[in-house]
């Protein structure tokens, strides 16, 4: 029987960034759905139910806090795990996003793709 | 000594140097105001005397005039210091909104290179990996120095530490020697690690620390000559744990010592070793270690070596070893 690939919603307005893990990620046998605003994130989430969210926070349309808001309290999708993917650093962001139910919260700027790729098979073991 | 009290003197080098014009500078202002208020109170006293005896109440009426004069020369001085940390606020939102915004391309530019080099594209010819690993180092750089630029801004507004919790300086030493290894071994540098006692937790902030730890051994690599050693050694005391740097490089001569933690700081013999550097970590790591309640200094001698060393308190439950 072949396994059903996994499915990882990524939610970021950089179109290089989403290329790069979109790449990787599917190489590695996901299938990645690539939206790049905060509306377009919800309706696809809805619609796809993806195993796991890679949500930016800084987005056009509505912003990843608004995002992740909504998805968390609506019941269809509040138990995918979310992690945030951003450059915003700061204790009171991280904080806030944990508080609204993010997994993980990584600062782009310190991590390598393979390490980025290392905490998505974590989230999705 | 005589030279500060020249310098702290020079009102108008004080003044150019900060980039504001004479009647918004406050030590200027500061010091007419002070000569206006000598004047006042001495010519007052002598036009009360020689003028005025048979009518005090000019004479008040001079010196409430006078009063006037330098209250206004004083609320022109607060309003300069507004001026003047308004500006600098502006500097600090300049920094950290141009920081963060770099900071997303950069990623991208990261990113890319890994996807590239992992293969996941296609195979690519030794030259070509050689220049995406070079193209990679200048891209680690670049991010680095938008990542110092944040820490300066965190410092200046005292939020360098995100978090305070007990945390093993020996394994993010280890951490580090690991990571920085291939670096040690391009440079002909060997790495040394000591830490023979049990070392107990202290209190910090473990990516800050490893941003201290991280500068100390990379600058021991960097100013080291090449075949030299560059020994880490851990060690405790009742209160403290204390973590040494000790190389055989090009040291510090004793003029520049003084200028170690400055911003921007570069030594002249350091850069003639390496032209690459913000002059930015050390004062960073001090802002780091001091933050969490400890010290980072140094001892140093010119083409013999340096040996670089902090000290933290130990976390307050004594049982927690690492």
């Amino acid at each position: 029987m072949v396994e059903k690939k996994k499915k990882i919603l990524f939610i970021e307005d950089e179109a290089t960034l989403q290329k790069a893990i979109g790449t990787f990620l599917e190489a590695e046998g996901y299938e990645i759905i690539s939206v790049l605003d905060g509306e377009a994130g919800i309706a696809r989430a809805n619609k796809d139910m993806p195993d796991l969210i890679l949500l930016d926070l800084i987005l056009p349309k509505k912003d990843g806090f608004e995002v992740l808001a909504e998805l968390k309290t609506n019941e269809a999708t509040k138990k995918i795990p979310v992690i945030v993917l951003t450059n915003l650093e700061g204790i009171g962001y991280v904080d806030r996003a944990i508080e609204l139910g993010a997994t993980t919260y990584l600062v782009k700027a310190n991590y390598t793709l393979e390490e980025v790729i290392q905490k998505v098979k974590e989230a999705l073991a | 000594m005589l030279k500060w009290i020249s310098g702290e003197l020079n009102i108008f080098n004080q003044c150019k140097a900060n980039r504001i014009s004479i009647w918004q500078c406050p030590p200027f202002l500061f010091v007419i105001m002070g000569f206006i208020n000598i004047s006042a109170v001495l010519s007052s006293y002598i036009a009360a005397n020689k003028f005025f005896v048979d009518d005090p109440m000019i004479a008040a009426l001079i010196a409430l005039l006078i009063s006037l004069i330098t209250f206004i020369i004083g609320y022109a001085v607060v309003k300069s210091f507004d001026e003047m940390a308004e500006i600098s606020q502006m500097k600090s939102e300049f920094v950290s909104i141009a920081s963060h915004q770099l900071r997303t391309p950069l990623s991208a530019i990261r990113w890319t290179i890994d996807l590239i080099l992992s293969g996941k594209l296609g195979p690519q010819t030794e030259e070509q990996k050689n220049i995406l690993i070079n193209l990679q180092e200048s891209n680690e750089r670049m991010i680095n120095l938008v990542n110092n630029l944040l820490d300066i801004n965190r410092i200046e507004s005292g939020r360098i530490i995100l978090k305070v919790e007990p945390v093993s300086i020996v394994e993010i030493t280890k951490k580090t020697i690991t990571e920085l290894s291939n670096f040690a071994l391009a440079n002909n540098i060997g790495l040394e690690f000591e830490n023979n006692a049990e070392i107990p937790f202290i209190q910090g902030d473990p990516e800050r620390l490893k941003i201290v730890i991280q500068n100390l051994i990379d600058n021991a690599i960097k100013f080291s000559r090449s075949g030299g050693q560059a020994k880490i050694k851990i060690t405790k005391d009742k209160k403290n744990v204390m973590m040494t740097v000790t190389d055989q490089g090009i040291g510090i001569s004793k003029t520049e010592q003084s200028r170690m933690f400055q911003k921007f700081f570069r030594a002249k013999a350091a850069l003639r070793q390496q032209t690459v550097g913000s002059g930015l970590g050390l004062y960073i790591s001090r802002a780091i270690i001091e933050s969490l309640g400890g010290k980072l200094g140094f001892q140093s001698e010119e083409n013999k070596g340096s040996i670089f060393w902090f000290k933290l308190p130990i976390y307050p439950p004594k049982f927690l070893k690492s």
